[in-house]
């Protein structure tokens, strides 16, 4: 598992993130919450040349050509009764072992329960699974702050997101990607199933928007007029 | 002469004064450099004995990995539903109230912080901290508690549970016991010296007990000096400051306890992570951090020093001790090893994982452990040579402001070293060591086959029996308690969120009848939480082996068969062993 982290980033991803680059003028409108720390800042001096800060576009095209994905080093911390030296359990739990396949199972069992529903048809189906899933993304990765149970870290994850969370900021993990090319499959499909109707095509569009913007690099800790800032 | 180590004539005059102290306090004789040792039996000439080193982290199907988020989701759900509920006054609220007169300030703490404990924890809270009445040897005896509403409170009911069989204390070699004769010169000490000292070892809290301790200690590990300290926490953690800096380099393992980490980081030296008993991740940070040196300046590191423990508790795992003796070698770095589970716990005469290995105890720069979990006592030790104990015994934070051990307790430590190494005139100790390795093997053995997980080495009594799921582990803890038998079960967060598990410490007072009582236990328990996940092919072949091989007479009374862990002692029927498929 843990090899999945140290691939460079695909075109894919690189095209994607330089589509939405000039998006990154958003930060303008409030400035973002501080820039999560370097994951090893506190041990040992060594500066990472990735971390979750909110990276220039000067930085972002050298992000592309460079191997992105450092090993990522957990933090030693003061953890009682633990099996582990983890100070945040939160930002592992998207590598776990099965976290993907329950997901993917999730989304399936959630469009068969909206299928056996007898009033709604096939396209219908589709776009409200679409809608329901990326509203359920966009509230547990990117509305819920802080962690279910106290971590010995003081309080650094607190104001984070769980997608800020993930990995301890580091981005283009496999976990980030799996999790922004998950909705873009579904868009597909659902785009394929609703036969490109505009008012399906418009309300999923937007709800594609809605969760895939928070996810970029840029948007790291970054709160839009104040929306959830504590 | 003014200096006794001048160079005279070409020779260095260090024998002559050496003659006068060729007795090192570990017992061994030196004399003109020639160091004569206690022989002993099993090391062979040349390489040494090759142990074969079996380790186990069996992977459960896929579909145990995907009902445990099943589970965690469904009582994600709950828990937001009953919080739902709790906030718009539908149900009790139970937890802690802001006073009236503080309604309007800021709430101290977050809701979403306390959710899992609110809503998880809460719910499977009484399988732990239960209260005990009864010193905890290998059986002992609980207060009987109820809950009203549903754990939120507890009440005690006045009865007390008899001999419950304690498979959660560490309790390894069997000396937490309240035998009055055994007791007997614990008594005498605390009545002579009382029972705390008031004073750190560089004022007025070194008595002649710690000497006499100290030299013990170092005579049991087969090294030249060794100090003890009153608490095995702060061992690690005001030791390691002393011996490392700023400038200087820790290699920690992963799964290091608290102590070593807090240790580390108060010392202020630079730590790397290296991945759990993995020798070519530690491997890599030492050749990049020789390559490198220290990150922006790249000057050479001050020291490197390589953090590891002898058996990891929560894994029952052993440290591979000869690679990274030979990597500490070649690299030139310093090892500290912690013994804190392993010291009395392993070994042919429980002198922990070096003579485990068959190792030099020279070959360890630092050797650390404690008293509490083999020697029923409290405390913790560091042994080495004489340089690093002096230097310890002045510039340790322990030794200048903390209290030093107090004397029943010593006391305590002395006797059951004493137990352990024969000089009570007794082969008690060594009968304890082989118990405990006779226990362990048993145990793990059994439940191997069973079909269970088990994690860790074959012959560490620390044995996780994993559950993976929520569900499974308030269930596990109560039904086991149900039948007299008291287990520690483990969850996320202290665990990885699909590897909850149940930690089982086998004891050398444990009895084959107890071990019987809790193997058959788990073994209906598992068939009816369905925890029986192992696909180990190597158990199925056992299995099939055992059923196809004809036993016959000699084996059955061949003791020696027993010691490798094959057939049971004679007495017994062996047939109800065998697992009929």
């Amino acid at each position: 598992m843990s090899s999945r982290l140290n691939k460079p980033i695909s075109s894919s991803t690189a095209l994607q993130v330089m589509f939405f680059l000039h998006l990154c003028s958003f930060s303008q409108f409030c400035p973002g919450l501080p820039p999560a720390p370097p994951r090893t800042g506190q041990h040992s001096a060594e500066a990472s040349p990735i971390s979750g800060r909110i990276i220039s576009p000067v930085w972002q095209a050298a992000l592309l050509f460079t191997h992105s994905t450092a090993r990522v080093k957990t933090r030693a911390n003061m953890n009682v009764g633990t099996a582990h030296s983890e100070v945040n359990p939160n930002t592992r739990v998207m590598n776990s072992r099965g976290i993907w396949l329950s997901y993917v199972l999730g989304i399936g069992l959630l469009h068969v329960v909206l299928l056996s529903i007898p009033f709604f048809s096939v396209p219908v189906v589709w776009t409200l699974t679409n809608i329901i899933h990326n509203m359920s993304m966009y509230i547990f990765l990117h509305t819920v702050k802080g962690t279910p149970f106290e971590t010995p870290d003081q309080g650094k994850a607190r104001l984070l997101t769980h997608w800020e969370q993930m990995d301890y900021g580091v981005q283009f993990t496999a976990s980030r990607k799996f999790l922004t090319i998950m909705p873009i499959v579904l868009y597909f499909l659902t785009s394929f199933y609703t036969k490109y109707d505009r008012i399906h095509f418009v309300i999923n569009t937007i709800s594609l928007m809605s969760v895939l913007i928070p996810k970029l690099p840029q948007f790291h800790g970054v709160r839009i007029f104040g929306i959830n800032k504590y | 002469m003014a200096n006794p180590s001048a160079v005279c004539n070409g020779h260095l005059h260090h024998h002559h004064h050496q003659k006068q102290n060729n007795v090192l306090k570990s017992g061994v004789c030196k004399k003109n450099g020639i160091t004569k040792g206690v022989k002993k039996n099993g090391v062979t000439n040349g390489t040494p004995h090759k142990k074969t080193f079996i380790e186990h982290f069996e992977q459960a199907p896929m579909y145990v990995a995907v009902l445990t988020f099943v589970g965690f989701g469904v009582g994600t759900i709950f828990g937001y539903l009953r919080d739902f509920m709790r906030a718009w006054g539908l149900e009790k609220r139970n937890v802690a109230q802001e006073r009236q007169q503080q309604k309007d300030f800021v709430p101290l703490y977050q809701d979403f912080e306390n959710f899992y404990t609110r809503n998880l924890y809460m719910r499977i809270r009484d399988n732990w901290n239960r209260p005990i009445c009864s010193v905890p040897g290998p059986q002992f005896d609980l207060m009987e508690r109820v809950t009203d509403d549903y754990n939120w409170t507890f009440r005690f009911t006045g009865r007390t549970i008899k001999n419950v069989i304690n498979m959660g204390s560490y309790n390894y070699l069997g000396f937490a016991e309240t035998d009055p004769n055994a007791l007997k010169t614990v008594t005498k000490e605390l009545q002579k010296y009382g029972t705390g000292i008031c004073s750190t070892r560089q004022e007025m809290g070194t008595l002649d007990k710690h000497v006499e301790l100290e030299n013990l200690v170092a005579k049991f590990l087969g090294v030249e000096d060794a100090m003890v300290f009153g608490m095995g926490f702060a061992t690690n953690s005001m030791n390691i400051p002393a011996l490392v800096g700023k400038g200087c380099l820790i290699l920690s393992d992963e799964l290091n306890h608290t102590s070593l980490v807090l240790g580390a980081r108060l010392s202020g030296a630079t730590i790397r992570i290296f991945k759990h008993n993995n020798m070519q991740s530690l491997e890599k940070l030492l050749r990049d951090a020789i390559i490198y040196g220290q990150p922006r300046s790249h000057r050479a590191w001050r020291k490197i020093i390589i953090l590891v423990e002898g058996i990891y508790s929560m894994e029952g795992s052993i440290v591979q001790l000869p690679e990274i003796v030979s990597l500490k070698k070649k690299y030139k770095a310093y090892l500290y090893l912690d013994e804190a589970h392993s010291i009395g716990a392993v070994g042919a005469t429980g002198r922990g994982v070096v003579e485990y290995f068959g190792m030099n105890p020279d070959d360890v720069d630092v050797l650390m452990g404690t008293f509490t979990k083999s020697f029923g006592a409290a405390g913790g030790y560091i042994a080495g040579k004489k340089g690093l104990v002096d230097f310890l015994r002045t510039h340790s934070h322990s030794a200048v402001y903390a209290t030093s051990m107090c004397p029943p307790v010593a006391e305590q430590i002395i006797r059951a070293m004493k137990c352990l190494m024969g000089l009570d005139g007794t082969t008690q100790g060594l009968q304890r060591v082989r118990q405990l390795g006779k226990n362990t093997r048993y145990f793990r053995r059994r439940l191997h086959e069973m079909g269970f997980i088990i994690y860790g080495n074959d012959d560490s009594p620390v044995v996780p029996l994993l559950l993976y799921m929520p569900g499974k582990i308030g269930a596990f803890a109560r039904r086991m308690l149900e039948k007299n038998i008291g287990v520690v079960v483990v969850g996320f967060p202290a665990t990885p969120i699909t590897e909850s598990r149940a930690r089982f410490c086998v004891s050398a007072a444990h009895t084959r009848e107890m071990l019987d009582t809790v193997l058959n236990a788990l073994d209906e328990l598992g068939d009816f939480l369905q925890l029986k996940y192992s696909r180990d092919k190597k158990r199925v072949r056992r299995r099939l082996m055992l059923r196809t091989r004809t036993v016959t007479s000699s084996d059955i009374s061949d003791n020696r068969l027993w010691e490798r862990g094959m057939f049971p002692p004679f007495h017994r029927p062996f047939l109800c062993h065998f697992n009929i498929l």
